[in-house]
């Protein structure tokens, strides 16, 4: 894996990052193929959203199809016929997130299997053995993950320790390090001191990228950027910066800005299942009766296959069309999340493009004067997260 | 010319032939060759620009029930779409995003329709919108027709959607309006001007009741002075009687022919009769039901003979891998490829639930050049399934769609190149070498949805309800699958008063639900997108 820089901004990094199923351009948006699939598109199609790289999770690859039906058929890559890269997450945050009885020792995370209700154990060793039989280009460390409102400070630090000890066998445990390219997980809550000393710690074991983990879990948005900007000054320039779950548009702008470059989240293919597009304008709700006789496309001007006329070979799908299909066929489903994937896609190659001319805060300025009718309405949290980075987003 | 005969009826014994139907703007139709059924204006899970790359469907069937809703406030919008700027863009094409190639066929009703409770009124034609059943007259038809413009409008029919067959005073009563209807119809085609250039061809229908029944109204539409000059086709609701027409009615043979009956053909045995009786044209009511069940199909024509040509099976058996993973092995991987080891015959399907495929690296059928027989695998299907993917059902339908092209391209190049005698043999070879049914698909069909079958008194949900399903679950609603629990059992396909077709064919039910509506499907958990509690709960969960 190889990260070069097209920018020299101490801030907000823009560049190309080569991995074994080839290169991909930074900041990027991550879509997540949970199951070896994005809801209801085929790879090809999700190759025609410009996506080079996506998430798989390792938990539930583990229960189904299961660690011998990768290894029979040689991994993730060949199981879901997708030429290109993938990230895996450890399975950790599946586990504590969905698992009511888990339980977290030193040893691993011990919970019921939701197939019969035996007991189980996910350890550091196996989480990292599953995604090597997996053969994703990026891999997660085990971490022991805390919802960050969690008032516990001693069990805060506990998990943050402890989430430097899983590392350490992790990479013990790494039996390909040469094709796999694993990512240490920062975590220590909302507690920015606790942040800082997770991330030295961490940046000792030189991981060839960072990610910062136990975030969007429903914290202030405040918090959450002052968490993000603690630690991205104190990164290596040449390695990649991952917040996982991170996936609003407003929310990835600003965490641009503040110096992250990896991003991923379901939403934009849940949202599709519920009739919701994404537009530059905010969310379109396509099952409201306003759109039965409105013959327009999803959002003007979009270059996705559904938005674009016929004469543009695209489909020249309607709103009319997906307000008559919402949640009736599955088709009007997979046409959003064709769209969707391909907004925040394109959200990214521009904020990306105006990195490299050197007119990021102008398109940031733009990009809120096109969500919200007037800046009185601009979100707080992200003017003031802004202003800490010099962008002003008040200033015209 | 609308369409040719190429090869008329192979001998007095054998009706099939083959013929061309070209419509300007459309790709040109060899027939015989069969024709996509739509839903919503959608092919069941595959989107247009799936359509356009790999199963460019000839043509596709779409119910004007499927676009009329809340009809008495507003008008529906398959009515108000501006005008393309291309004239090969029909607002039916533009609505759908269906490929512009695809020939569009209109007609009032769904093929497996629900059946009206108070009947068919002395003035038209009960349809089932998504708000209840309304009327349909011939000039509001014509008046919609003059608006969407499809190539191929099927007029109105005083069609019963019972699977008894009605008495005799009704059945008269059947044929007398159908005419009365037809009559209306085509005097008040003429006077819309969209209309008036016969781009759009009339198919008229043909009823499921015996020739001496009808036979004034079929004399009718064959007379020159009479129905005939307007008439482009033939839409048989019944295609037994084809024979008696070809008898009876010499001016209608040059007609093509196109079968709309729903119960008419559940299996590929069904449709090699039909072809034998001279459709042109055949609507294939089980292949969404056979995808939606699971099962990928793995049938040829002529059917691969063991006996004269063994390269086949052992080219089935030299691509299997050396070593096979696991516990399968290699007899149980091929059960798609070889004959049941104690009838002999051959498997019409594979069902992608069986555990037999977890393992398996090779694609649903060998020869197969589909999309999804070129990408994946077995194993990725069994997976999908399993963990209840809408791919899995994309994959199914790319591929069952592939099998049924390539069976009518192969019906053509036998009827072209042989005697009637040899393509009789090949049919008798095909219903020899065949199992009679497709297998049951062992797992649950894709999540009930919008348009799905109302349940009339007594009858189970189609699917577990979602709130029972997570009391068992773990999380994310992964349920705990036992792969062998056969959900095929008789809970819906009963043979109620509704059911129109037999029990494989509506395994995935084809109806809408009159009293519900999207919000209901996602407050009760049983639309395909997950409950917003689930939603809610999963959030951030990326």
């Amino acid at each position: 894996m190889a990260l070069s820089r097209l920018n020299l901004s101490p801030v907000v990094p823009a560049s190309v990052l080569t991995l074994p199923h080839g290169p991909v351009n930074l900041p990027i948006f991550m879509p997540v193929a949970t199951q070896a699939t994005l809801k209801g598109l085929t790879p090809e199609q999700l190759e025609d959203t410009g996506c080079r790289l996506c998430l798989n999770n390792t938990y539930h690859l583990g229960l189904k199809p299961g660690q011998d039906v990768l290894a029979a058929l040689g991994g993730a890559h060949r199981l879901q016929g997708w030429k290109h890269n993938i990230l895996t997450d450890s399975g950790g945050f599946q586990m504590v997130s969905l698992l009511k009885l888990a339980n977290i020792t030193e040893e691993g995370v011990r919970f019921l299997s939701p197939h019969d209700g035996t007991p189980m154990l996910l350890t550091p060793e196996h989480s990292i053995g599953l995604q090597n039989t997996i053969g994703s280009d990026i891999i997660m460390q085990l971490d022991d993950v805390l919802v960050t409102t969690s008032p516990d400070k001693t069990r805060m630090r506990e998990a943050m320790e402890r989430s430097v000890r899983w590392l350490d066998r992790c990479i013990a445990a790494h039996t390909s390090p040469e094709t796999q390219n694993l990512f240490c997980i920062i975590q220590g809550g909302l507690d920015i001191e606790m942040r800082r000393e997770c991330t030295e710690k961490m940046l000792k074991r030189d991981t060839p990228g960072i990610a910062v983990g136990g975030l969007s879990g429903g914290e202030a948005k405040d918090d959450y950027c002052k968490v993000v900007s603690a630690i991205t000054p104190m990164l290596p320039d040449l390695k990649p910066r991952y917040v996982m779950g991170i996936g609003y548009p407003e929310d990835l702008v600003v965490s641009v800005a503040l110096g992250a470059d990896m991003f991923d989240c379901v939403w934009p293919t849940r949202t599709a299942r519920f009739g919701n597009a994404i537009t530059s304008k905010g969310m379109l709700n396509l099952r409201n009766a306003k759109h039965m006789h409105d013959f327009g496309p999803i959002e003007e001007g979009c270059g996705c296959t559904c938005c674009r006329s016929r004469d543009e070979g695209g489909l020249g799908v309607t709103r009319s069309f997906i307000n008559h299909n919402a949640a009736k066929e599955t088709v009007a489903a997979h046409l959003l999340s064709i769209h969707n994937v391909w907004y925040q896609l394109e959200l990214m190659r521009q904020v990306r493009q105006s990195i490299v001319q050197d007119r990021f805060p102008a398109f940031i300025r733009q990009f809120f004067a096109d969500l919200y009718p007037t800046p009185a309405q601009y979100p707080k949290w992200a003017v003031d997260a802004l202003k800490v980075v010099n962008i002003d987003l008040m200033d015209d | 010319m609308f369409f040719s005969i190429l090869k008329p009826t192979l001998s007095d014994s054998c009706a099939a032939r083959l013929g061309r139907l070209s419509v300007p703007g459309r790709n040109a139709v060899s027939t015989p060759n069969f024709i996509a059924l739509t839903s919503r204006g959608a092919i069941p899970h595959l989107t247009p620009d799936v359509l356009q790359r790999h199963v460019q469907p000839p043509g596709a069937y779409l119910a004007l029930e499927d676009f009329v809703e809340k009809s008495h406030k507003t008008t529906p919008p398959i009515l108000q779409i501006p005008s393309s700027s291309s004239s090969n863009i029909s607002p039916l094409h533009a609505f759908t995003s269906l490929p512009s190639p695809t020939l569009m066929i209109l007609s009032p009703r769904r093929a497996a329709a629900v059946k009206p409770p108070q009947g068919n009124l002395k003035s038209g034609m009960s349809i089932f919108t998504s708000t209840g059943f309304q009327s349909l007259t011939s000039p509001a038809y014509v008046s919609s027709i003059s608006k969407i413009r499809p190539d191929i409008v099927i007029p109105l029919a005083d069609l019963t959607y019972s699977n008894h067959s009605p008495v005799a005073k009704r059945q008269a009563r059947m044929a007398e309006r159908t005419e009365d209807w037809l009559e209306e119809f085509l005097s008040e085609f003429p006077t819309h001007a969209s209309l008036a250039k016969g781009r759009t061809k009339i198919f008229a229908p043909v009823l499921p009741i015996d020739h001496p029944m009808q036979w004034e109204y079929l004399n009718r539409l064959s007379d020159a002075d009479g129905f005939l000059p307007q008439v482009s086709g033939l839409a048989l609701n019944d295609v037994d009687i084809l024979p008696e027409i070809h008898t009876s009615y010499p001016d209608l043979t040059p007609l093509p022919v196109l079968s709309v009956a729903a119960a008419g053909a559940p299996t590929p045995h069904h449709l090699l009769r039909q072809v034998s009786l001279g459709v042109d044209l055949l609507t294939v009511p089980f292949l969404n039901a056979v995808s939606d069940s699971g099962v990928g199909m793995t049938f040829v024509f002529p059917p691969p003979s063991t006996k004269s040509d063994p390269s086949a099976a052992i080219v089935m058996t030299q691509s299997q891998p050396e070593e096979t993973p696991g516990k399968t092995t290699g007899s149980q991987q091929d059960d798609a490829a070889f004959p049941d080891p104690i009838t002999g015959l051959l498997p019409l399907g594979t069902n992608l639930w069986s555990p037999t495929h977890r393992l398996s690296p090779l694609p649903i059928l060998l020869s197969c050049a589909c999309y999804t027989c070129k990408n994946h695998s077995r194993a990725y299907l069994h997976h999908l399934l399993n963990a209840r993917e809408m791919l899995a059902w994309v994959l199914l339908q790319i591929h069952n769609h592939h099998v049924l092209t390539t069976f009518f391209s192969s019906i053509r190049d036998v009827l072209s190149s042989s005697t009637a005698a040899a393509w009789e043999e090949a049919c008798k070879d095909f219903a020899r070498g065949y199992e009679a049914e497709f297998p049951i698909g062992t797992g649950e069909r894709p999540r009930a949805r919008g348009y799905h079958f109302k349940s009339q008194g007594g009858d189970k949900p189609i699917n577990k309800k979602q709130w029972d399903y997570e009391l068992k679950a773990g999380p994310d609603g992964e349920a705990p699958m036992e792969e062998n629990t056969a959900v095929v059992d008789d809970q819906r396909g009963n043979g109620g008063e509704t059911m129109l077709v037999d029990r494989t064919v509506s395994e995935t039910p084809v109806v809408p639900d009159p009293n519900m509506d999207a919000r209901d499907l996602d407050e009760r958990g049983v639309g395909f997108a997950e409950s917003m509690a689930t939603a809610e709960k999963k959030a951030g969960a990326g």
